[in-house]
């Protein structure tokens, strides 16, 4: 085991630096200030002079909005039940690899408050099938830790751990770590674990066998996430069934296509040398993995999936859980602001279609979790009153298009929860996916707490408690 | 399976051009003749109705006794071409798009199976050119959507058997959801096919939990679209079962006795699709080890085809379609078994040209045998006067299709209501089918439907329109009308329609002192 190393002439914030029309330390740039200005003022006065009409082209566009992301997820897991969307590696081509070709391989493990978890960490970490002469494994941890900093020190760890401790300075996010962690690699390769996760053994085999199979261009493989605690409670039962969605069948549809992709918050496997021309994580982005997953898209890297499971622990509280999605709403909306920054130019480094899946994927999550509550509203208003003004917004056209959204596009997305389940042969957890509207409730306060923490506090990092399910 | 290449995009639309052309023409020379479907013009009628009754359109005048899938698709069609809507002529269009969807998806099938050009479109031709089919689509019934749904949902559920592919379980719920919302008979099909996912899931392990949650999987967008409709009858209609009531129960007049069934049901079967009772008998008799795929692709066709057979038979009452002739009774069956012997007679060709070299000395002679013994049994029983196809191949070409009703008094009576009308006036239109006048007349907003109704309840006024199905006599009509000061004024005698203009009666005469 090598000493604690604490680099001083490392830049955690390089993007910051070299990139700073990609980094979310302004959440807002001038010209996004102004045209929200714009649009306001130009509501308030269609609101002023137009009622109605300017409720109903509002109405229109989250409508034609909502239709469009329900088509396009549904054949986003069309394409993916459909092919292979991963990067076929075998057992035997694992099997048939040379220890000495292996490329050499960096683990990083940010690390925040969890002594506790430690020693399993440790031991998980020691059973990856990979050379140890090929592997290093930081541990990242936080200068203001002590409790965690104490625990690394008091470990017998092998000679392949580091353990890397983080000047305390802002903004305190995970990303910042890795950034330290990057500076550090010495490999060809490097991948995030969380501290609670427990990735399949032959994962880094598979992902380096994959690299090879895989086109020049891509520069990251994307392993899935799924949870060993789904059965906990009904909570993680559903947050079970939207990571099976999620992973299982909407980010290999979107490999499949082409398209930009969020990714995961570990297992994303990376080549270092793309990695450090792209100036690592954007410390400020509290989602930085999508972001980063979209920065890669956008210099013309691309990322796959590999067919390899990190099994992590699902938040199985309430209040955990809210804060923990509050982030993740937060870093998309930080990263759809700082992508959308330039639009136009966008559209030319992603494509249309990728421009498109952008705006569905990181946009729509976005924009659904906001405005669902008011379309419940509405909808339970107008049972209760049939009020006239609820009826005015919804002229032919546009009644047409809602009433299709509500009896179809609800539907889609609670039966997609029900494929994710069944796909990942969660039989039992089919059931419960059923009623997931209740779980999209939960999902739309968390964005609301998201929405108002990006105003008063962007950069904060909401941490998850891990280790809730063993002391059950 | 899908062993075979993907069709080629100008194959595709030389293959749904060319049937739905010819369903087009077959269709027309129909409507030209005076011939249309009764449901199918209800379907229309209604989605006319949601676009053009009120000012606003309004879903809830969609009717809730049939099913709402035709209606939905009729929608697209009076929205943008309320002329072709009036003047019947959606019903044949919708029918030649369906019908070519159809041959466009079996002929896919039979390239996913392997067969050659050669052999699939004479497949193709075989189901879409079969005079029920055609007899169908031409009318734009229900009954075509069904043929598309069913040969989806069947196709879907013998792929899912044989490979475990949860993207075929999750299509033939949405094929089988379309069958349900096109015609309530395919309630038997989708029980059979519940039964045997079930009976299939349970096969492969895991016990319960796995039936269970396939099972919901499968039967979750059914039960969702089957719970709409049924709020959407409870909050229209005030009764949850209203479709149910109106459409079974009154099905129920006349139940044929069960060796009339026996035979009939036979006889549909050879007539429908002959190889079929040879392609059963090759899924009975196939080693697992020549044809495995084909025999698991096979079970579950011979037991959707068995199901749909035994729902007949247990409610005879649900099939009420197609003027309540021998053929109403039997014709989903029939289109069952001339669907699913398609998709198995493409399924196991395939297999067998696939196979391997030493499979192929393997001739299913028997089957084949079964075959030509089923064809020959079909000639049989068509010339030897017993129970005969409702139409020909030739004779649905040119416009003589079956379940065909004259509409000609219906159209004539819509002409003169139309003519008639004056702004401010309401026409009256009393009796079964009303709706094909109110449609024809192409006025919804101005006309009022009564499918049976005392005219002393009617709000009629001087100067109003009345169409009245059952030609009552003038003098009986004017003495009913007299009641309400009103007197009628004779516009047409057409069939069983009589179209009169209400006036108001003179005073009666004073009694002398």
């Amino acid at each position: 085991m090598s000493a604690p190393q604490q680099p001083r002439a490392i830049d955690p914030l390089r993007v910051l630096h070299e990139r700073p029309d990609e980094c979310a330390n302004v959440t807002l740039s001038p010209a996004q200030v102004a045209g929200g200005v714009l649009l306001v003022l130009a509501i308030l006065l269609g609101l002023l002079f137009a009622f109605i009409p300017t409720l109903i082209a509002i109405n229109a566009f989250f409508i034609a909005f909502y239709i469009l992301q329900s088509v396009y997820k549904f054949v986003l897991v069309s394409r993916s039940l459909g092919r292979q969307a991963e990067v076929p590696v075998s057992p035997e081509e694992i099997a048939a690899l040379c220890d000495d070709e292996l490329p050499t391989y960096t683990v990083l493990i940010p690390l925040y408050r969890e002594a506790a978890v430690l020693p399993k960490l440790v031991r998980g970490l020691c059973e990856l099938d990979y050379p140890a002469s090929k592997l290093q494994i930081q541990l990242l941890l936080e200068a203001n830790d002590r409790e965690t900093i104490e625990a690394a020190e008091g470990m017998e760890l092998p000679e392949h751990f580091v353990k890397v401790v983080v000047p305390d300075s802002y903004p305190k996010t995970k990303p910042k770590a890795c950034n330290y962690g990057l500076e550090l690699a010495t490999s060809d390769l490097l991948v995030i674990y969380d501290a609670e996760d427990v990735p399949e053994r032959d994962q880094l085999k598979k992902a380096a066998c994959a690299f090879t199979k895989a086109p020049g261009n891509v520069a990251c493989l994307q392993a899935k996430l799924n949870y060993f605690n789904q059965r906990q409670n009904l909570l993680t039962r559903w947050f079970t069934a939207d990571y099976s969605v999620w992973f299982d069948l909407l980010l290999p549809g979107l490999t499949s296509s082409g398209a930009p992709v969020p990714l995961g918050g570990t297992s994303n496997h990376f080549r270092v040398d793309v990695l450090r021309e792209l100036g690592g994580w954007d410390p400020f982005n509290v989602t930085e993995d999508c972001d980063l997953g979209v920065r890669l898209h956008k210099h013309g890297f691309r990322t796959l999936m590999i067919d390899s499971t990190t099994w992590e622990e699902a938040c199985s509280e309430f209040w955990s859980w809210i804060r923990q999605r509050s982030r993740w709403v937060k870093g998309y909306i930080q990263t759809y602001l700082v992508h959308m920054r330039r639009p136009l130019r966008l559209v030319g480094q992603l494509g249309p279609r990728g421009w498109f899946s952008f705006q569905m994927t990181v946009g729509g999550s976005i924009v659904c979790f906001l405005v669902n509550p008011i379309y419940w509203l509405l909808t339970l208003l107008w049972v209760a009153t049939g009020a006239d003004l609820i009826k005015a917004l919804f002229p032919t056209p546009i009644y047409v298009a809602g009433v299709f959204c509500l009896l179809v596009g609800n539907f889609v997305f609670v039966y997609l929860n029900v494929v994710g389940c069944l796909n990942r042969r969660y039989y039992d957890l089919v059931k419960h996916a059923v009623i997931t509207p209740l779980y999209w409730l939960m999902m739309s306060w968390a964005a609301y707490k998201a929405a108002g923490q990006l105003i008063v506090n962007p950069h904060y990092w909401e941490k998850t408690t891990h280790g809730l399910f063993k002391s059950n | 399976m899908d062993g075979g290449k993907p069709v080629p995009r100008v194959e595709a639309w030389v293959v749904f051009l060319a049937v739905a052309g010819l369903c087009l023409v077959s269709g027309l020379a129909a409507l030209r003749a005076g011939r249309a479907d009764w449901d199918a013009l209800l379907a229309l009628s209604h989605a006319f109705d949601v676009v053009f009754k009120e000012p606003r359109f309004n879903l809830g005048l969609m009717g809730f006794s049939s099913p709402p899938l035709p209606t939905l698709l009729y929608l697209p069609l009076c929205g943008f071409a309320p002329s072709m809507a009036m003047s019947g002529l959606a019903c044949p269009v919708l029918g030649a798009i369906v019908l070519g969807a159809t041959a466009v998806m079996l002929n896919g099938i039979g390239a996913a199976c392997g067969l050659p050009w050669a052999l699939r479109w004479p497949l193709v031709a075989c189901l879409c050119l079969h005079p029920l089919v055609l007899s169908l689509a031409a009318l734009g019934s229900p009954g075509c959507i069904l043929v598309c749904t069913v040969l989806g949902a069947a196709w879907s559920v013998m792929r899912w058997s044989a490979t475990d592919n949860l993207r075929y379980l999750l299509l033939s719920a949405l094929f089988l959801t379309a069958a349900l919302l096109s015609a309530y008979e395919a309630v038997w099909l989708l029980l059979a096919a519940t039964a045997y996912v079930a009976w299939r899931s349970y096969r492969r392990g895991e016990g319960w939990p796995r039936v269970e949650g396939t099972l919901i999987a499968f039967l979750l967008p059914v039960l969702y679209s089957a719970g709409v409709w049924i709020g959407a009858n409870w909050a229209i209609m005030g009764d949850p079962w209203h479709f149910w009531r109106t459409t079974a129960l009154s099905g129920r007049g006349a139940p044929m006795p069960l060796d009339a069934w026996a035979v009939s049901l036979v006889w549909g079967m050879l007539l429908s699709f002959p190889p079929i009772v040879g392609l059963v008998f090759h899924e009975i008799r196939s080693r697992p080890e020549a044809m495995r795929d084909a025999r698991s692709e096979g079970r579950p066709a011979a037991w959707l085809v068995i199901g749909v057979y035994l729902g007949a038979i247990a409610s005879p009452g649900l099939h009420s379609a197609a003027g309540r002739s021998t053929w109403s009774a039997m014709l989903l069956p029939a289109l069952a078994a001339a669907v699913m012997g398609s998709v198995l007679l493409g399924s196991i060709v395939g297999q067998y040209l696939r196979g391997p070299r030493s499979l192929r000395r393997h001739v299913p002679v028997g089957a084949i045998g079964l075959a030509v013994l089923g064809i020959a049994g079909a000639l049989w029983i068509s010339g030897a006067g017993g129970i005969t196809l409702p139409a020909s191949v030739m004779g649905g070409l040119r416009g003589d299709v079956a379940f065909a009703a004259d509409i000609s008094a219906e159209r004539a009576t819509a002409a003169v209501v139309a003519s008639s009308l004056a702004a401010g006036q309401t026409a009256h239109v009393v009796g079964w089918p009303g709706y094909a006048v109110s449609l024809l007349a192409g006025t919804p907003s101005r006309i009022l439907q009564y499918p049976s109704a005392r005219l002393e309840q009617l709000p009629l006024r001087a100067g109003d329109i009345l169409a009245i199905h059952g030609a009552p006599a003038p003098d009986a009509l004017n003495r009913t009308l007299a009641s309400r000061g009103l007197q009628a004024v004779p516009l047409g005698l057409h069939g069983p329609w009589m179209a009169c203009r209400l006036s108001a009666a003179p005073p009666p005469p004073r009694a002398p002192r």
